[in-house]
This record gives structure tokens, C-alpha cells and sequence, in this order.
């Protein structure tokens, strides 16, 4: 179907039309399983967060913001507020990726603005390209517009085009329903898996279920950072060389900077930094 | 994968440069994290082109490929790169709270233990006359004079003694001896 024809929609809406159905399937699943794993595979998913994962220069740029940016926002931020260039900029590193985002995006009403995080069942995320996981306990708050899909939007729906529509809108759940989304797509696995590996199951940098959010979090919201605890270890040890005016290499201040923006979160917000062994 | 093919190859960061795609000498290309973040986490040879798109179009990387002699040399170069699109001014303190000024006392100390003991003492000096709430807070006033005094100790001789400022008084000629401007 071409989602031209079809859409857009509103992501929290249809999301929560799906709500039913979800949550159908789930106890479905979970009465033909006698061992009571699945239960508490529902259980483990119910009370997860939801967390991104970035870089230095994007802690720095949310903490300058006042919030999480889109990818859009955030170039347009890093060329100096200049929009054009901004979204030029952000087009132009797209490349092979803008397509199916853009054509994911365009299935609903805001999508250009929309925020991704990976539902996080209490690790460190997905921290492949950023080892700063920002935590938010519940994305949902404040009105905000949030779907979760069982995977990568911009890859799950796009391998063939045009976009699959119908699969994104019936795969899409509610924040409320993610523990229904983790038994109907990851219940088979978590049966055959250990219980202590079932976080990794719902998040890792091998697969992840995803939560799109509209509109983006204020800082107010990031419950945690969490960090490796040695790498937060450095962190204090560069923002000390740092308050000593030791020299510092750009790479190195930028992370002092870094660790100062949570610390100012700590302060204003309650923001809680968290070293993960 | 770089125009100017070297033996190490600096192929893309984000602006802040603490995380990189680098190729060594052998050909092997790395995700090479901050110091105490693990890894480097090595790159299949399949993998390196999509790995680099990735960062770029979905995390905001720039695409560098640039190739050097030497690992370090591509490091002095990731070092400058930053510097040129990610200047940042130096940090401030005074917006510190106490729980940032305890946390660069806990750095003074290691220092301290490790025998570094004259090191710390910008740090101090700075937190003395720049971060408000040291002056606010007679409590932790007294830590950093505390911590200032035993540096003192442990160096040969001493720029002035402040055995005055452990006792946990802020006499006005402490504070003017340590050029302070009184709290607010």
C-alpha cells in the first residue's frame, strides 16, 4: 500500500487503537505457556524505560537546548541555527538512510520531529556509537505521542518499496503495551534464553525494540544517565583536570563539558548518573 | 575507502571526536571508545562501508578519511579536527554546587594520595574564589581549606601558610589573604 494514500496518522492514536489486539495476543501467548516464563518475561517488559543513546557533542547540544533533539533539530542547532543549512546538512549525511526514514516518517502527522529510544529493560542501551544512555522513566508523560514497534523503523518497514504501511500502523503499541509487544515478537526467544539475558533480548546493539516519541523531552524527564562505570571514572577525573585548568585536548575537554552538563541535570532536574560495571 | 590511502586511516567521528572508526596498520578497522568505555570494538571488512554510513546519516557523524604515517599522527589530527568544528570554552564553576565541589575534592585527593600533592592546588584556589557556594557553606569552606592545608604540608616550603583556614574560621584577613571577595 502506498502510504500516500493512506496516511498520515496520528502515532499515539493508532497505537492505542491497536491497544486491544495487543494485549489479546499477549495473554493468548502467555496461557499456552505452562512454565510461567513468559509471565515473567511480561512482567521484566512492563517495567522497562525507554533510553537513546549519544555522544559528547550531543549531550552538550540537548544540555545547550534545553531538551532531547531530533537529528534534524540538532544539525540545524550545530550550523548555527540556520535552517536551511541545517536540514541541508542533515539530508546530505542521510544518504541511503533518508529514504526509508523519510518515507517511516511521513506515515504520520509530525513524523519529521519525531524522537527515537530504544525500549531499555536496565543496561546501558545501545551504546555501539554513544556510551552515554539517557534514561527516561516514562515517555509517555506529559501528553506526549508514543508508539512502540517490535524493531528499527527505518529498516522494518522500508526493505521493500514502497513502505510496508499497514505492518507499521498494526505493529504500532502504546507505551502501555510494550510488555504485550515484547511477548507477541521476542516471547519465543525469551523461552529458549535464560532469564538473566532477557534485558539484552529487548535491547543490545543486536536488535532492540523502538519507541517514537512526540514531542521530544525536556531534560526535565532524563531520569539517569547511565555510563560505564570506568568511563565515568575518567569523566570526573577529566572535569577535575579540568576545574584545575590542566591542559586538556579538545576530545578531552568536550568530555569534561559533558560531564558537567549531567551534573548541572543532577542539579536542576534530579537527573540521576549511574555507573554501569 | 580514503582517497589518500596511508598506513593509518582516520575515517569518521562525531564533532567531539571521543568516539572513532579508524583502519591500523594492518588493515583492521576499529570503533575505538573513550578511555574506560571498553573496547575498541574491530569492524569486519564486509561491515566497514555500512558501518561508517551509519554513524553518519543515523548518529550524526562526519565522514573524515584521512590517512596518516602514524597512529600518532591521527591522533594529533583527530585532536586539531575537534579543536576547528567543536571549539568549547573552558569550564566554569561557578554554578557549582556542593556536590560538584566535593567531586573535585575527591580528584585533589587521589592526587594527593598518589603523590601528586602540588597539583591540585588551582583547583582549590579556583573553587575558593570562583564557586560562591564554598563561601556560603562553612562546612565545605572548611573542607577546601582543609584539603588547601594539607598540600600545603606535603610541599617544600609552603607559598604561605594556611594553618589559619583549618581551624574552620573565615577570618576576614584569610579571605583577603587568599584575595576572596566576601559571600554574598
Amino acid at each position: 500500500m502506498n502510504y500516500r494514500m493512506t496516511g498520515p496518522w496520528l502515532i499515539g492514536d493508532t497505537a492505542a487503537d491497536n491497544s486491544a489486539r495487543h494485549r489479546r495476543s499477549a495473554d493468548d501467548g502467555l496461557t499456552s505457556d505452562s512454565s510461567g516464563q513468559l509471565e515473567a518475561f511480561r512482567a521484566l517488559a512492563a517495567a522497562t524505560t525507554a533510553s537513546t543513546n549519544v555522544e559528547v557533542f550531543k549531550v552538550n547540544g540537548f544540555h545547550a537546548a534545553g531538551e532531547l533533539l531530533d537529528g534534524r533539530r540538532l544539525r540545524i542547532r550545530l550550523a548555527g541555527g540556520d535552517h536551511a543549512a541545517g536540514v541541508a546538512e542533515f539530508e546530505a549525511a542521510q544518504k541511503n538512510y533518508l529514504s526509508p526514514r523519510a518515507a517511516f516518517e511521513h506515515l504520520w502527522a509530525g513524523g519529521e520531529e519525531f524522537v527515537y529510544f530504544a525500549v531499555n529493560a536496565g543496561g546501558r542501551g545501545i551504546p555501539r556509537f554513544g556510551d552515554f544512555c539517557l534514561v527516561v522513566q516514562d515517555p509517555s508523560e506529559r501528553g506526549r505521542s508514543v508508539a512502540v514497534f517490535p524493531g528499527d523503523t527505518a529498516q522494518r518497514y522500508s526493505d521493500i518499496s514502497p513502505i510496508n504501511a499497514d505492518l507499521a500502523r498494526d505493529e504500532a503499541a502504546a507505551w502501555d503495551d510494550r510488555d504485550a509487544l515484547a511477548v507477541n515478537h521476542l516471547g519465543g526467544q525469551a523461552l529458549t534464553a535464560t532469564a538473566a539475558t532477557w534485558p539484552e533480548l529487548i535491547c543490545s546493539n543486536d536488535g532492540y525494540l523502538e519507541t517514537v516519541v512526540t514531542p521530544s523531552p525536556p531534560l526535565a524527564d532524563v531520569a539517569e544517565v547511565r555510563l560505564p562505570q570506568d568511563y565515568l571514572a575518567e569523566l570526573k577525573k577529566l572535569h577535575g583536570r579540568a576545574v584545575n585548568r590542566e591542559a586538556l585536548n579538545p576530545t578531552e575537554l568536550a568530555q569534561a563539558h559533558a560531564y558537567r552538563s549531567i551534573q548541572r541535570w543532577r542539579a536542576t532536574h534530579g537527573t540521576v548518573t549511574v555507573g554501569i560495571p | 575507502v580514503a582517497e589518500n590511502l596511508g598506513r593509518f586511516t582516520l575515517l569518521a567521528m562525531p564533532p567531539s571526536g571521543e568516539i572513532f572508526l579508524a583502519t591500523d596498520a594492518y588493515g583492521t578497522t576499529w570503533l575505538v571508545h573513550p578511555p574506560g568505555a571498553g573496547g575498541p570494538d574491530k569492524i569486519s571488512p564486509a561491515a566497514v562501508e555500512a558501518t561508517i554510513q551509519e554513524a553518519v546519516a543515523r548518529h550524526g557523524w562526519d565522514r573524515v578519511e584521512r590517512s596518516f604515517a602514524s597512529w600518532s599522527e591521527l591522533d594529533t589530527a583527530r585532536q586539531r579536527l575537534v579543536g576547528e568544528i567543536y571549539p568549547l570554552p573552558p569550564l566554569e564553576v561557578s554554578d557549582f554546587d556542593e556536590q560538584d565541589v566535593r567531586e573535585v575534592l575527591e580528584v585533589v585527593r587521589s592526587w594527593l594520595v598518589a603523590g601528586d600533592s602540588a597539583r591540585g592546588r588551582p583547583a582549590l584556589h579556583r573553587l575558593l574564589r570562583e564557586a560562591p557556594v564554598v563561601r556560603r557553606d562553612d562546612e565545605l569552606f572548611e573542607e577546601v581549606t582543609s584539603l588547601l592545608l594539607r598540600l600545603d604540608e606535603e610541599t617544600n616550603p609552603p607559598p604561605f601558610s594556611t594553618a589559619t583556614l583549618g581551624n574552620g574560621s573565615r577570618s576576614d584577613e584569610a579571605m583577603q589573604r587568599l584575595q576572596l571577595p566576601q559571600a554574598a
